[in-house]
Parts: C-alpha cells; structure tokens; sequence
C-alpha cells in the first residue's frame, strides 16, 4: 500500500467526470474525508461529489492543493476566526476574482463538501460586494426580487431610520 | 459556471426564472446567515429592506440578534463584523462591550436625545448585558474635573438603548442647552447577564 503522502483518491462531479488527486488535497473536505474513512481502501471506489460540477470542482481542489498544508482548525481557531475582520489574504483574493457564478457555485460546493475555511473565504467575499450598498444597489447586483409593497419598505426604513441617516 | 444541465430539464426551465447560485446560497438560511455576520451593524439593520427573506434571516437569527444587541451573548463568542466595538472594562477583569451607539465622544451620542424612535431603541447597551449602567455626563467636554452628574440607569431584563436615551431626555429638558459629554461605564460585574 502507497504511504499516505502519495496515496490518491478518484472524485467523480455530477456530470460525471473522473479528477484523480492528492489524497491529503482531497481531505480538506471533511465531507471526502469522512467518505475515505468509511469506505476503508483510498483510491479504489470513486466518490461521487453529487451537487458540485466538473469546473467548479476543479476551482475548488485548486483552492485546497494550495492550502493542504494548512494546520487544521482547532476549537480555539475557530473562536478567533470569528472575531476577525473581513480582511483576505492576497492568495485567497486572487482566487476568489471569479464571476458572480462561480463565487457562489464554490460557497455551495465548499457549504456542501464541508470545507469551513473556503466557506469563510466565500461569504467574507460576499459580505464585501455588499458593504456600502444601498439595498436597492444590493437587489440589483444579485437579482434579488424586491417582494414588499411600497408601505411595508416605507415603515422598515422608518423604523430604522438611524441606520439610514449616517 | 453552473452544472450543465440535462438538454430536456433545460428547455422546460426556459419558461422559469434561472435559478442561479446566487439565488440558491441566499435561499440557504444558513449561507445568508453566515455571510451576514462579517457585517457591521448599521448595515445589517438597513439590510432588512432588500427582500422579505432577508429580513425574516435577519429578525430569526439568534447569532446576528446577539450582534445586533438584540440579545444578550457571551463577549468571547463575538464576530465584531470588521467594526471596532469600544469596549469596557468591568471591575474584576471582565470585559463588556459597549452598544457602537454610546460610544463616548460620537456624534451620536449627542443626537441621542433627539433621535426618532425606531428599532433602535430595543438595543441593549452592552454585550453581555447589564442590568445596571452607570451614566456619567460631564457639563464641559473639554474638563473631566468640571461639573458632572453620574446616575444608575436600570433595567432588570438589560439595560436598552432606550432605557439611556429616556434619562439623557429628561436630563437635558431640565437643563439649558449646554454641548454635553458622556461617560458611561457598567458599575459592577455583578449586573452582567449571561
């Protein structure tokens, strides 16, 4: 049997393409990694990743081939993350310059998989195109279908009216 | 790119609104959630406005209520939202966090009194909450030895935004119009909720 840092494990997307990678690559998503453990013998029987397509499976084995050696995420690390601010680090900007698609494609494929640290990256992505947006700005920007009447926006707005008027 | 689908799901789809990935992870209470919490407050209270699920997300989450000073919570578990949160230090070590809205020497602070009522007003003064704050006003900025008057601002269930705003009311309807400053601090660990 191949030592653990060679071992590879076959991924199938739901268009049913084959991408053979890392194993350590492969098990920054718990998801995979909890598959690889039940099923027992790495690298022989295909996973099936369901929900999350060929490209955007690539995107996303692409983002944990340059984070595998990350250290995992203990307890306390995860305490501290939420704190901090939305600030990304330089890699991790670069990676996330996609379409609009694609950005939420990996979040789903990252919430799916189960990999935290592509999630975080994901919505603090997000969370900047939203900052400094008015919330018409915000429904236009991701289609988002304006579904209160006129009155009801009137009396939200008023009864935050002190958000508004800075 | 989304997963291509299947030719025929597609043409019966031609009729239907695309569903994008946008729709489907805001769609997911969850992912909304999650992305809403790296926001600072006065957004995600404005954020109430873009549609009926957002606002719903917003009002139902125990996690941005807690953010939100809506509801008490532990100052460890915080996501501070990428903002500064003046913080205050409670005899015995404890840390609290101050409501961005009492912060001393802001702007807001001193359109407190005159503030329209809103959804503001519920917001607790400090994270986690306190059932007594001590509010110091100081009649000159610009001296903290000059003339002050320091009064216990209660309320057992937390004290509210409202509950300070009540009293620096009624203080400056007693007074002339002087240019105030106001000091607060949480008088005892004791008064802290969990």
């Amino acid at each position: 049997m191949a030592s653990e840092a060679e071992q590879t494990v076959k991924l199938v997307s739901s268009d049913n393409v084959e991408i053979v990678t890392e194993r350590k690559v492969a098990e920054r998503s718990m998801l995979i990694k909890n598959m690889i453990e039940d099923l027992g013998a790495p690298g022989e029987e295909p996973i099936p990743i369901m929900n999350v397509s060929e490209a955007v499976l690539r995107k996303v084995l692409e983002w944990c081939t340059h984070h595998k050696n990350d250290p995992a995420p203990s307890q306390d690390d995860d305490a501290d993350s939420r704190k901090k601010t939305t600030d990304i680090e330089d890699w991790d900007q670069k990676f996330m310059q996609v379409d609009q698609e694609m950005l939420f494609e990996i979040i789903l494929a990252a919430n799916y998989m189960d990999i935290k640290a592509l999630l975080d990256v994901g919505c603090k992505t997000v969370a900047n195109m939203i900052k400094g947006k008015s919330p018409e700005e915000i429904r236009k920007t991701f289609n988002i279908q304006n579904d209160f009447t006129p009155e009801e926006e009137d009396q939200i707005r008023r009864e935050n009216e002190w958000a508004e008027d800075r | 790119m989304a997963p291509t689908p299947m030719l025929t799901s597609c043409e019966m789809d031609e009729t239907q609104l695309p569903l994008t990935a946008a729709s489907k992870a805001f769609a997911t209470t969850e992912l909304l959630e999650d992305i809403l919490l790296y926001l600072p407050n006065k957004t995600l209270s404005k954020l109430k406005q873009v549609s009926r699920h957002w606002k719903a997300t917003i009002e139902g989450s125990q996690a941005i209520r807690k953010q939100l000073f809506l509801k008490s919570g532990d100052f460890d578990t915080f996501r501070l939202g990428g903002v500064f949160h003046p913080s205050l230090l409670v005899p015995g070590g404890t840390v609290a966090l101050l409501n961005p809205m009492l912060e001393p020497y802001s702007d807001e602070l001193e359109r407190l009194p005159r503030a329209k009522r809103g959804a503001w007003q519920r917001t607790l003064a400090t994270q986690p909450a306190t059932t007594e704050l001590k509010v110091t006003i100081f009649m000159d900025p610009r001296s903290m030895s000059s003339t002050s008057l320091v009064r216990a601002v209660k309320n057992d269930r937390g004290v509210t935004i409202k509950d300070v705003a009540d009293w620096v009311r009624t203080f400056c309807e007693h007074m002339s119009r002087h240019r105030m400053d106001i000091h607060m601090y949480l008088s005892d660990r004791a008064g802290l909720m969990g």
